[in-house]
C-alpha cells in the first residue's frame, strides 16, 4: 500500500516479518512448551508484534494482532497501544483480517479509547453491508465496546436492522439494542416500537427470545415503564415452548407484579401449569422463586411451589438442589416462618453438609427461626455445631447466635443464667475469634440484668480457672471481662481464694498488659471484699459474744457480708457454711498476692506498673499482723479496719448504666447557690445545651455515699468550680460534648416494679412511665428477669443496636480506669477515700450500713429536701466535669452535678 | 445484564478462555480470576456448583480437566446457566469432536464465536447448536 513512502529498510524489514513470522499456533506452541518462561516469552512476543504490527502487509499486521489479542485475552497483557491498528484492519475487505480487527476493537476498546471515534463510519458502512457475517461483527463490537457517542451516532442504522428479514442480523441487532439503551437511555423512542414488533415475531422465537432478554435487562431499571406491556409477556407466558424465554419472562413478571398486584390472579394459572408440566429444574425453580417472592397469596400455587422444594430437598443427591431448596425457603417472608419451621430436620441436617455455601444458607435459615420458645433448643444444637465446624464455619454460627441473642435487648432471652453459660460454652470454642463480642455481651449483661450476677461470677471463674483459655490470643478480651466481673461481683463468689489464684496464675504473663491491669484490678478489689468480710464477721462475733474470745475462725456471719446493699441471702448462706474468711486463709492470700504481683512492679506497661503497685501498697498495709484474740481493738487493727472501710466505699457503688440523654433529664433544684463567676459559663457553653428538664426531683444513691460527701464537701471550697470554670474558660474546645454522658455509681438496680411501690415525687413517676419502653417484654414474661433499657437507647438501638450498647460498656470500662487508680474524676467518693486513705486519716464509720430501712428513709428523706440548702450542700462534690457541661438558667449549677451523682438513674433508667 | 462474564480455566487455574460482557481493565479482570480460580478450584465435586462472590454469583461446573465458570448476576437463574454451560461444551463438542482443553487453546478464535452466536450483550440469544455452529462451517469452508 504505502510502500512509495517507505524507506528501503523498512520494505526488507516487513518483508523478514512477513516471510519469517510466526503464526499464533507457533506463539501458543512455544508458550505451551516451557511454562517455567512465560514472562519472557511473552516479552519476546511483545517486542516482535510491536514490529511486526507496523508493517505495511495486511497479513501480517492481522496475524500479529491477533497474536496480541490471544497474549492479552489469556495472559492479561496491555494491548491499549494496538487501537489504531486495530481500526486499520476494519475497512478490509478480507474477512479473516476485519474480524481480527473487530475482536481486537471489542477486547480492549472502552470509554476511555480516543480512537474509537474514528470507527462510526466504517461500523455504519458495516452495519449497511449485505454480508450476514459482517453485519454480525458490527454489531457484535457495539454490543460489547459502544459509547455513549457511538451509541447515539448509530442508534438509528441498528433501528433499521431490526425489521431486517434476515433473522439472523434482527436478532443481534436487538441484542445489541440492549447496550446502546444502557448507554443512550433516550433512544428508547426510537427502537421502542420495533422492539415491542419483535416480541410478537411470529415466524422465529429466536427474535422472541432476544426481545425477552432485552426487556428483562431493562425492566430490571425501571419496571414501570414496561407494565403496559404486560398482555404481550402475558402471552408468551402462555404460548412459548422455550425454557430460557420462559425464565426470562417470569423475571420480569417478578418485577412487575409489585406495581401491579391484579396481574397475581391472570398469571398464577399458567405459572402453576408450568410448574405441573415441565421437566426443567431451571423452570421448576424460577416458578418456584416467583411464586415464593410474588404470589404468596395464593393457596394452591404456593402450595405447589413449597413442594417442589421439597422435592429438591429429597433428591439428596445433588447438592445444587439442595443448595437451591435453602436459598427458596429463604425467599419467603418472614410470615411463613412456619414453612421453614417444617423443613427444620433437613436444613439443620445441611449444617453438616460438606459444601460450605450450603451450611451459610442452613445457617441464615435457622437464624431466621429463632425466636423465645425454641432459642435453648436451636443455641444448643448450633454452639455443639460450632464444635464440630472448621473454623471459618464455627465463628460464622458463632457471630450469628452472638448478634441474634443479643438482639434489641436480649429480647429473645428470659433464661440468662442458661445464656451466660452459654457465653461461657462459645469462649471454649477451640476455634472462637468472637472474644470482643462476647466480652462486651457479658459486661453488658452484667450491668443490665441485676438477676444473673451470681451466674457470671460462676462463668467467669470457670473462665478465668482454665490455663488453656489464656493460649488463644482471641479469647483474651472474654478473660478481661471475666476479670472485671469477678473483681465487681465478687460478693457473689463461692470462693474469692481461688479466684484470686486463678487471677494471679503464672500463666497469665501470656496476656496483653491492658489485660493485665484488669486483672490486677480484680485482685485489688477481692482483698477489699475478703478483709472487709473478715471484719464484719470479727465485729459480728464480738457483738454476738460480747465476752467471748473471737477465735481467728469465727464462723462468717450472714448480714455481714451484706455490703453494696446486695440482699441475696443464698449466697452468704453458702459462705455461712464454708466458713472461708479466717486470718491464715487472708494472710496466705496476701502472701501469693505479694509474690506475684511484685515482679509486677517494675514492669514497662504504666497501667500493669501501676495497678501492681496499687495491690502491694494495700498488701503492705494490711498486713499488719492481724490480732489473734481479744486485740481486736488495738491501735493497728482499727487501722486496717479504716482502710478497709474506706477501700471498699470505692467500690462498694454498683454500676448502672447510663443513657446518652441522661444528662438533659438532670433535675436542677433552684435553691443552690453558685459562685457568681460561673454565670459566665453561659457565654462560653453557648445556648445549644440550654434546654432544662422541668421537674426538679431526683433520687439518692446509697446514703453511707453521701455521708462520705457531706464531710467532703464541708472541707472542699467551692472555689474549685471557680477555678474549673476558668480553666474551661481557657481550654473549653478540649472538652467534649454535652451528650457526652458519665457513669453514675448506684449500689443497686432498679428495677421496673420497683418505681410505683418507692415514694418517688410525680415528676419523677411521670418520667419513668416516659422512659418506660411500653412493649417491654420484660413485663410480659414473668419469669424473664428484667434487662435495664436505657431511655433513649430505644431509638439508638433500632438504627445501630452496637452503637447503644457499647456506652454501657465504655461508661463501665471508664469506671474500672477511675476506680484503679482512684485518682481520676470518678466518683468523688473514690476520690475522697483515696486522699483519706493517703493521709492515713480516719473517716467517720458509715454506721448502720446494712440497716436497710435506714437507707430508705434516708431516700425519702432526700427525695424532700431538696428545698433545704444544706442538702445542696451536702451533694456538692468535687466531680465538677459535669458542672459546667451542664448549667441550668439561672446559673445555679450546683445542684447538676449532684443529682448527676446522686441520681442513682433510676428514673433514667428502662 | 445477566452474564458478566465467562471463563474456562484449567485444573491448574490458568485461564483459557475469558469474556467479559462489561469493561474491565486488566488488573482488575487477573485479580477477578485470581480469586474466583482460588475460590472454586478447592472445592470438591460433591459441593454444590454456586458460588457467591463479591456482587454476583459463578456458576461453574467441571469437565475433565477444564473448569467452565460462568459470573451471573444475583438473581439469574442458577440452573438455566448450568444448563447453558452444557450446552456451550455440547456445541464445542460437536465441532471439535471430542473436545479437549489443546482444541480451546489452538482454536481460541472458534470458541470465542460460539460465545459470540449465543451470548450477546450477557444476554443468552441462541440455543440451537446448529444454528450457532452454521456461521463458523461457512467460515471453514470459505477458507
Amino acid at each position: 500500500m504505502a510502500t512509495s513512502t517507505a524507506t528501503t529498510s523498512s520494505i526488507s524489514s516487513s518483508l523478514v516479518d512477513t516471510l519469517f513470522q510466526r503464526s499464533l499456533d507457533d506463539l501458543i506452541r512455544s508458550l505451551r512448551s516451557n511454562p517455567s518462561l512465560e514472562p519472557v516469552l511473552i516479552s519476546r512476543a511483545l517486542a516482535e508484534i510491536r514490529r511486526e504490527i507496523r508493517s505495511t502487509d495486511q497479513d501480517t499486521k492481522s496475524i500479529a494482532l491477533e497474536k496480541l489479542t490471544y497474549l492479552s485475552a489469556i495472559h492479561h497483557v496491555d494491548m491499549s497501544f494496538a487501537s489504531f491498528h486495530a481500526i486499520e484492519l476494519l475497512p478490509l475487505t478480507t474477512h479473516r483480517c476485519k474480524r481480527v480487527g473487530y475482536q481486537a476493537a471489542s477486547l480492549s476498546f472502552n470509554s476511555s479509547t480516543d480512537v474509537i471515534l474514528l470507527v462510526t463510519n466504517q461500523i455504519r458502512k458495516d452495519l449497511g453491508s449485505p454480508s450476514d457475517p459482517v453485519v454480525a461483527l458490527a454489531l457484535e463490537f457495539l454490543s460489547v465496546a459502544a459509547t455513549t457517542q457511538l451509541s447515539m451516532d448509530l442508534v438509528v442504522d441498528v433501528h433499521n436492522l431490526l425489521a431486517s428479514s434476515r433473522f439472523n442480523v434482527r436478532k443481534k441487532a436487538t441484542a445489541t439494542v440492549l447496550r446502546l439503551l444502557l448507554e443512550c437511555p433516550d433512544s428508547v423512542r426510537i427502537v421502542f416500537k420495533k422492539l415491542v414488533d419483535n416480541m410478537e415475531c411470529v415466524t422465529d422465537q429466536r427474535i422472541v427470545s432476544a426481545t425477552v432478554g432485552v426487556f428483562c435487562e431493562l425492566s430490571g431499571l425501571d419496571p414501570s415503564l414496561y407494565l403496559p406491556l404486560a398482555p404481550e409477556f402475558y402471552k408468551i407466558l402462555v404460548d412459548s415452548k422455550n425454557n430460557w424465554v420462559l425464565i426470562k419472562v417470569l423475571k420480569i413478571f417478578a418485577r412487575l407484579l409489585p406495581l401491579e398486584p391484579r396481574l397475581a390472579k391472570k398469571i398464577v394459572e399458567p405459572i402453576s401449569q408450568h410448574m405441573r408440566k415441565t421437566n426443567a429444574k431451571s423452570l421448576v425453580f424460577e416458578c418456584v422463586r416467583t411464586v415464593l417472592s410474588c404470589l404468596d397469596g395464593y393457596g394452591n400455587v404456593f402450595n405447589l411451589a413449597l413442594d417442589k422444594v421439597k422435592e429438591f430437598f429429597i433428591s439428596d443427591q445433588d447438592s445444587n438442589l439442595r443448595y437451591l431448596g435453602l436459598l427458596a425457603l429463604s425467599m419467603l417472608k418472614p410470615v411463613y416462618s412456619w414453612v421453614v419451621e417444617e423443613n427444620q430436620t433437613v436444613i439443620i441436617n445441611s449444617l453438616d453438609d460438606s459444601d460450605p455455601n450450603i451450611q451459610h444458607q442452613a445457617l441464615n435459615l435457622i437464624m431466621g427461626l429463632v425466636n423465645e420458645s425454641n432459642v435453648i433448643e436451636l443455641s444448643d444444637v448450633l454452639v455443639n455445631q460450632a464444635l464440630k465446624s472448621d473454623p471459618l464455619f464455627a465463628n460464622e454460627i458463632l457471630g450469628a447466635l452472638l448478634s441474634s441473642c443479643s438482639r434489641n435487648f436480649y429480647e429473645l432471652l428470659v433464661d440468662f443464667e442458661w445464656y451466660v453459660s452459654l457465653l461461657g460454652a462459645m469462649s471454649r470454642n477451640p476455634h472462637c475469634t468472637r472474644g470482643e463480642e462476647i466480652e462486651r455481651q457479658l459486661v453488658d449483661i452484667a450491668l443490665r440484668v441485676k438477676d444473673v450476677q451470681p451466674d457470671l461470677i460462676q462463668t467467669a471463674r470457670d473462665l478465668l480457672i482454665d490455663p488453656a483459655l489464656l493460649e488463644n490470643p482471641f479469647l483474651h478480651r472474654i478473660l478481661s471481662a471475666a476479670a472485671w466481673i469477678s473483681g465487681e461481683f465478687v460478693e457473689f463468689s463461692r470462693n474469692p481464694f481461688e479466684l484470686v489464684e486463678a487471677l494471679l496464675q503464672p500463666r497469665t504473663n501470656l496476656l496483653p498488659t491492658i489485660v493485665r491491669a484488669v486483672y490486677i484490678q480484680a485482685v485489688f478489689k477481692i482483698i477489699i471484699f475478703c478483709y472487709s468480710s473478715y471484719l464484719d464477721k470479727i465485729e459480728n462475733s464480738e457483738l454476738s459474744c460480747q465476752n467471748d474470745s473471737v477465735g481467728k475462725d469465727q464462723v462468717f456471719e450472714t448480714n455481714s457480708m451484706t455490703n453494696s446493699g446486695c440482699d441475696d441471702d443464698s449466697i452468704s448462706n453458702l459462705l455461712k457454711t464454708d466458713d472461708l474468711f479466717t486470718y491464715k486463709c487472708l494472710s496466705h492470700m496476701l502472701n501469693l498476692i505479694k509474690a506475684a504481683v511484685l515482679p509486677l512492679s517494675v514492669c514497662d506497661e504504666v497501667e500493669v506498673q501501676e495497678r501492681a503497685r496499687n495491690v502491694l501498697g494495700l498488701v503492705h498495709v494490711l498486713q499488719i499482723p492481724v490480732p489473734e484474740t481479744e486485740t481486736s481493738t488495738s491501735k493497728d487493727m482499727n487501722h486496717i479496719t479504716n482502710i478497709v472501710r474506706l477501700t471498699q466505699n470505692a467500690f462498694s457503688e454498683r454500676l448502672g448504666p447510663v443513657p446518652t440523654n441522661a444528662q438533659e433529664k438532670v433535675p436542677v433544684p433552684t435553691d443552690f447557690e453558685l459562685l457568681d463567676n460561673l454565670f459566665d459559663i453561659k457565654s462560653i457553653l453557648g445556648e445549644d445545651d440550654a434546654e432544662i428538664p422541668t421537674f426538679s426531683s431526683f433520687l439518692p444513691r446509697g446514703w453511707h455515699h453521701q455521708e462520705t460527701k457531706v464531710e467532703e464537701s464541708e472541707e472542699q471550697p467551692l472555689e474549685s468550680t471557680s477555678f474549673l470554670a476558668d480553666h474551661r474558660k481557657r481550654h473549653g474546645v478540649y472538652y467534649l460534648s454535652t451528650e457526652k454522658h458519665e457513669t453514675v455509681g448506684g449500689d443497686e438496680f432498679p428495677q421496673a416494679n420497683n418505681y410505683l411501690d418507692a415514694s418517688i415525687t410525680e415528676s419523677v413517676l411521670d418520667l419513668t412511665h416516659k422512659s418506660l419502653n411500653p412493649s417491654s417484654k420484660s413485663k410480659t414474661t414473668k419469669s424473664r428477669p428484667v434487662v435495664i433499657k436505657l431511655d433513649g437507647e430505644e431509638s439508638v438501638l433500632i438504627c445501630d443496636p452496637k452503637l447503644g450498647k457499647k456506652k454501657g460498656k465504655d461508661s463501665l470500662q471508664g469506671r474500672d480506669e477511675n476506680a484503679a487508680s482512684l485518682n481520676e474524676e470518678s466518683t468523688s467518693v473514690a476520690k475522697e477515700i483515696s486522699r483519706e486513705a493517703g493521709h492515713g486519716n480516719s473517716v467517720s464509720r458509715h454506721h448502720g450500713r446494712r440497716d436497710k430501712k435506714h437507707r430508705h428513709s434516708k431516700h425519702k428523706n432526700h427525695l424532700h429536701e431538696n428545698d433545704d440548702p444544706k442538702d445542696g450542700k451536702h451533694h456538692k462534690n468535687p466531680h465538677s466535669r459535669y458542672k459546667h457541661r451542664k448549667r441550668d438558667d439561672d446559673g445555679s449549677s450546683t445542684g447538676l452535678d449532684v443529682a448527676q451523682q446522686s441520681m442513682d438513674v433510676p428514673d433514667l433508667l428502662l | 445484564m445477566g452474564i458478566r462474564f465467562i471463563l474456562l480455566v484449567n485444573k491448574q487455574g490458568q485461564t483459557r478462555l475469558a469474556q467479559y460482557y462489561e469493561y474491565m481493565t486488566l488488573e482488575e479482570c487477573r485479580a477477578l480470576e485470581g480469586e474466583i480460580v482460588r475460590k472454586c478450584l478447592t472445592r470438591t465435586d460433591q459441593q454444590c456448583s454456586f458460588v457467591e462472590h463479591r456482587n454476583y454469583k459463578v456458576v461453574y461446573r467441571r469437565y475433565a480437566s477444564l473448569f467452565f465458570m460462568v459470573g451471573v448476576d444475583n438473581d439469574e437463574n442458577e440452573l438455566a446457566i448450568l444448563e447453558f454451560i452444557h450446552l456451550l461444551v455440547e456445541t464445542m463438542d460437536r465441532h471439535f469432536g471430542n473436545v479437549c482443553e489443546l482444541d480451546i487453546m489452538f482454536h481460541l478464535e472458534k470458541a470465542h464465536f460460539m460465545l459470540e452466536e449465543m451470548v450477546m450483550n450477557g444476554c443468552i440469544v441462541e440455543t440451537s447448536k446448529a444454528n450457532i455452529l452454521h456461521p463458523i462451517q461457512l467460515m471453514d469452508k470459505a477458507s
